[in-house]
């Protein structure tokens, strides 16, 4: 099963290509998509708008195709499933594609420009792997740390 | 000179057999990711937690998000995003001002020792009302932004509403001296 999340927006251009990839026979597996508030609706596909046992679907998916938004992107690293992170060429500020481009230096994966790179790139989906410490449990401490001393400052202010 | 050793040490003997509580924000999407990645870190043998959450009538489903270590939960009017829809940033300036006043209002009820805010349009309103009644802030840039801070970020920065401001990736942490990178939350 093909697993595909758009988080909790929308993104009208990858639900749009994954019904054309499966409608035009690239895609031969089930695909199941959450599709948050996009438009149109895709006629080749089994869809939700939300959906919240997505996890649990994932986690026995042979396949995820997920946009490139921070939690969703983070959540598949964790999940150890192979997957293609779309970005949102339209995303603000394009932070779709900064982020995807700075995680690529922690962890190695899949990812797609734009919804037109997804065919090119179906290929290529893996689990993510380490390359690099991220630093969470480094930040954590630094953030007990300073409010050790914050907390402190704060009862005598 | 007496008055205000007397009032010192109250203080701290309210917190004798009492742990610092820390109001947290409880953002949607990828920063409530982000905030359930270092809550989790944080230790309940040192700190006690309170949650905030956004609310607006784009924004309804942060309420149900649950969050690694247990606490009271208290809703926030805030701001909607501005990027989509110009028309927002008018009647922004409105729910602006009511999200000051709950803030206020939760902040002056709550008494904590410390906020952090991960990255939301709440973050502002609540810093302002925390440094007004003395209560140290910190600040979590969104992992999201590895080039430029967020519009959140930047008020927050340039005002000096928060006394520790994390960014999560180094190239930030060139560009703004005040900032700390430590790690990502990933």
């Amino acid at each position: 099963m093909i697993l595909v999340t758009v988080g909790t927006e929308r993104f009208d251009a990858l639900v749009c290509e994954v019904d054309r990839l499966a409608a035009r026979g690239l895609i031969h597996d089930r695909v199941y998509a959450q599709i948050g508030m996009s438009r149109p609706a895709p006629t080749h596909l089994d869809y939700v708008r939300y959906d919240r046992a997505l996890l649990d679907k994932a986690a026995g998916a042979d396949l995820i195709i997920t946009h490139a938004g921070v939690g969703s992107v983070c959540e598949m690293i964790a999940l150890g499933r192979p997957f293609i992170a779309v970005v949102d060429p339209n995303a603000p500020g394009d932070h779709q594609r900064q982020l995807v481009e700075q995680l690529t230096s922690l962890y190695d994966f899949c990812w797609a420009a734009s919804p037109d790179a997804l065919a090119a790139e179906l290929p290529n989906a893996r689990p993510a792997s380490r390359l690099a410490a991220s630093g969470v449990d480094a930040l954590a401490i630094d953030i007990t740390t300073a409010l050790r001393s914050l907390c402190n400052m704060g009862s005598v202010s | 000179m007496d008055h205000r050793r007397g009032l010192r040490m109250r203080l701290d003997r309210s917190r004798v057999g009492d742990k610092p509580l820390v109001l947290v924000t409880v953002g949607g999407g990828g920063w409530h990711q982000q905030g359930v990645r270092l809550v989790e870190r944080l230790s309940t043998a040192e700190f006690r937690f309170a949650y905030v959450y956004g609310i607006n009538k784009f924004v309804t489903s942060t309420r149900r998000l649950t969050m690694p270590h247990d606490g009271p939960r208290y809703p926030m009017r805030c701001i909607a995003q501005t990027h989509r829809h110009a028309v927002r940033r008018f009647t922004n300036l409105a729910r602006f001002a009511w999200s000051l006043a709950d803030a206020f209002r939760l902040i002056r009820r709550l008494r904590p020792q410390a906020v952090i805010a991960l990255a939301t349009t709440m973050s502002v309103p609540l810093f302002v009302a925390a440094r007004c009644l003395g209560i140290p802030c910190v600040f979590i840039e969104s992992l999201t932004r590895s080039t430029r801070l967020s519009w959140t970020g930047r008020v927050v920065y340039h005002l000096r509403l928060a006394q520790r401001f994390y960014v999560q990736w180094p190239g930030l942490r060139e560009r703004h001296r005040r900032a700390t990178f430590a790690g990502a939350a990933v």
